[in-house]
């Protein structure tokens, strides 16, 4: 077990120092996602709309979308020189391998985030302070869920010619639950209720979390074996 | 090179009992079987697309054969249990690191991989090894082809296998570094390591080996000592081989 | 299945073909129009086996999946492909006589009610499956990703379905006719009906299923045998 915790570490590590070098994952999907907001601020009027109403979705739609991006970009970088056979060939367990990719695509996507949040807040003239336990929540609940398919995913599609296709029409279907979920949590937190008043949602993207790490973990071995 | 046979080397390292491996329409290993004892160096020689890969590919666990079986060290390769991956060291056609990171950091992080004692210590002593101090904390990228292959070596070696597989190991390298390169190999192969090489080149598949196969089209079509070897028979047995499966 | 049925083929056949027959009398012949929608609503014995089709390939979808990864044996990839191909037919089929029945019901083609909009995701879903397949190289890689993808997409559905349920709450309810509850409030002659299309729908896939399974298997046949054409010297 503990030797399980270390393969995790290990690989966590190698993609944070890689990352610290690079700064290439943060940077792209940062500026990715804020060009989405900004795109979709040019596409709607915000003075006749409710930032309140829109903005939910066009935040989770940048998270989403630049996030793809990462999980693109982070298989890549373990295809590029055969590092993923690499990995293969060592005693690590396969399912090791996964939670390492996926707890460092989490790491970059909150990092991401996070630096998206008070952008935002700027932009749509949005409070998010006074909520931000809630949110945090929130964000938390949903990238959880899109990491843990989107690394499955991911994973599968690297080994595509496709793959940057195949990535978003093989995740976005899936993740509508999640989608639909975060929004409307998000502005309901934003009109100021309590996150209590949205425990069915907690609870249908928390099932979504855990169904889909429990498939992933079940099925990772398939997909990594060449 | 010749090895010292002793009790020990007696042993059988690599037990292949009819592997075979399609994908869809191609069939790139056909029935393939052999056994290799301990501490033996098998040269296995054959033209591009005879499967040469693919069947190190199986026998290192990360393709499962289509049927048949193997037994490495005592593991059955089907089963793909960690333990045996502990034994088996590839070079392959990539170089399996990561160019953003410097040697020592590749290093490091394969030695936690394979769970070694004192990580940092074994990746120094390795890249040591082969020759790559000076530049242990540059990054990979800046690297010439030569020191990405030792520095290949060194990944393949860190977690101290009996087994290797070198998947063709000398292409693309000019002449200093396939010396260097062919240098390595022998120290390895005198530590008693069971080594299993790929290659087209049959001069340097030839320098170094206890047995030689060549594998055409799938199948082995010879397997026999490399010892007293006759170098121009066996030249022409290869080209007969190749010319005669087109 | 039926595939192992030597004298299957044609008897099923036959027998599709006069349930389908039994059918389309029913729904055009024995039961009586509905009240307050008309005509239109005649399309329901459609729409629903549709519907029932399209849930239950999807659902073949994933027990053969999670077969396939569990035996590695081809014969539940087999399955797999063709039930996925024929739910997305029946699902596409749901998803044009939907608008259908809504437009003069309703007043419009689409409404983002629940049943409709987990519909076309489950559609997305599938597609998605299909096209993975058919982008990746044959052999043991693709029938271990379109499973992965199978039991995936599958375990979505009860998801999807109750956040797009909650989704429309706060929404006025469109007036959700039959399909609201099967056998409530319907008349005796339309059950039945509804029955005899449900099941002359079930036939026609196993139908399907049978015939694309002998074209899958027939592919497979000429590869093997190019395959030893290919290495016969």
């Amino acid at each position: 077990m503990r030797e399980y915790f270390n393969h995790v570490k290990a690989i966590v590590w190698k993609d944070c120092v890689t990352e610290l070098k690079t700064w290439e994952l943060f940077s792209t999907m940062f500026v990715f996602a804020l060009l989405v907001i900004i795109i979709f601020i040019f596409s709607i009027n915000l003075s006749i709309v409710n930032s309140y109403d829109v903005g939910p979705g066009i935040l989770w739609v940048a998270f989403i979308f630049a996030g793809t991006i990462g999980l693109n970009r982070s298989f890549m970088l373990e295809k590029e020189n055969g590092c993923l056979q690499g990995l293969m060939l060592t005693p690590a367990d396969r399912t090791a391998l996964y939670f390492g990719k996926m707890i460092s695509n989490m790491v970059f996507l909150i990092l991401m985030e996070a630096m998206i949040l008070p952008l935002f807040m700027i932009f749509f003239n949005v409070d998010l302070v006074s909520h931000l336990g809630p949110l945090l929540i929130v964000i938390f609940l949903g990238t959880l869920g899109f990491c843990a398919l989107g690394t499955l995913l991911s994973s599968l599609s690297s080994h595509l010619k496709t793959r940057e296709i195949m990535l978003p029409i093989l995740l976005y279907p899936l993740l509508v639950p999640v989608v639909i979920g975060c929004v409307r949590m998000t502005g309901e937190i934003l009109a100021g209720k309590a996150l209590a008043t949205q425990l069915k949602w907690i609870g249908s993207t928390a099932c979504f979390d855990i169904i889909y790490i429990g498939v992933s973990l079940l099925t990772i071995d398939h997909i990594l074996e060449e | 090179m010749v090895s010292n046979p002793s009790d020990q080397e007696t042993e059988i390292a690599i037990d292949v009992q009819g592997i075979r491996k399609t994908f869809g329409l191609l069939e790139a290993v056909r029935g393939i079987s052999f056994q290799l004892k301990r501490g033996e160096f098998l040269t296995l020689f054959g033209p591009n697309g005879a499967g040469k890969t693919t069947l190190l590919k199986i026998l290192s666990g990360l393709t499962k054969p289509s049927s048949g079986t193997a037994v490495i060290s005592g593991y059955d390769i089907v089963e793909g249990n960690p333990a045996l991956r502990s034994e088996i060291g590839v070079i392959s056609h990539s170089a399996c690191l990561y160019e953003d990171l410097t040697p020592l950091e590749n290093m490091l992080f394969y030695a936690k991989m394979y769970s070694l004692e004192s990580p940092r210590e074994r990746s120094v002593q390795v890249i040591e090894e082969v020759g790559l101090k000076s530049r242990m904390n540059d990054r990979v990228h800046t690297f010439s082809r030569g020191m990405l292959q030792r520095l290949t070596i060194a990944r393949a070696i860190i977690h101290n296998p009996s087994i290797l597989f070198l998947d063709e190991p000398y292409t693309g390298l000019d002449q200093h570094a396939a010396i260097l390169l062919k240098e390595q190999l022998a120290q390895l192969h005198t530590e008693g390591r069971t080594v299993i090489m790929t290659t087209h080149d049959l001069d340097r598949g030839l320098e170094m080996c206890d047995k030689v196969a060549i594998q055409v089209r799938g199948k082995f079509v010879c397997f026999e000592s490399g010892q007293d070897l006759e170098r121009t028979s066996f030249l022409q047995k290869y080209f007969d081989a190749v010319e005669s499966n087109k | 299945m039926n595939e192992d049925n030597e004298s299957g083929p044609p008897i099923l056949i036959w027998f599709t073909v006069l349930m389908f027959i039994a059918a389309i009398s029913a729904i055009f012949m024995y039961v009586p129009t509905e009240k307050t929608e008309g005509i239109i609503q005649r399309i329901m014995y459609f729409h629903i086996p549709c519907a029932w089709l399209a849930f239950f390939a999807f659902f073949i979808v994933f027990v053969c999946s999670i077969l396939f990864l569990w035996k590695k044996d081809r014969e539940w990839d087999i399955y797999a492909h063709a039930s996925a191909e024929i739910g997305v037919v029946f699902c596409s089929l749901v998803l044009i006589t939907g608008p259908l029945w809504a437009k003069p019901v309703w007043g419009t083609w689409w409404v983002w009610d629940a049943r409709l909009t987990s519909t076309l995701v489950l559609w997305l879903i599938y597609i998605a499956y299909l096209m993975l397949r058919m982008r990746t190289d044959a052999g043991s890689m693709r029938a271990r990703y379109a499973a992965v993808v199978g039991i995936a997409g599958f375990l979505d559905i009860p998801i999807i379905h109750f956040s797009v349920l909650w989704w429309r709450t706060f929404h006025p309810k469109p007036k959700m006719i039959t399909s609201e509850g099967i056998g409530t409030g319907m008349a005796n002659e339309m059950v039945i009906t509804l029955g005899i299309s449900l099941f002359a729908f079930t036939l026609l896939y196993f139908l399907m299923m049978e015939q694309r399974i002998a074209l899958e298997k027939m592919k497979d046949e000429i590869d093997r045998l190019k395959r030893e054409k290919l290495y016969s010297n």
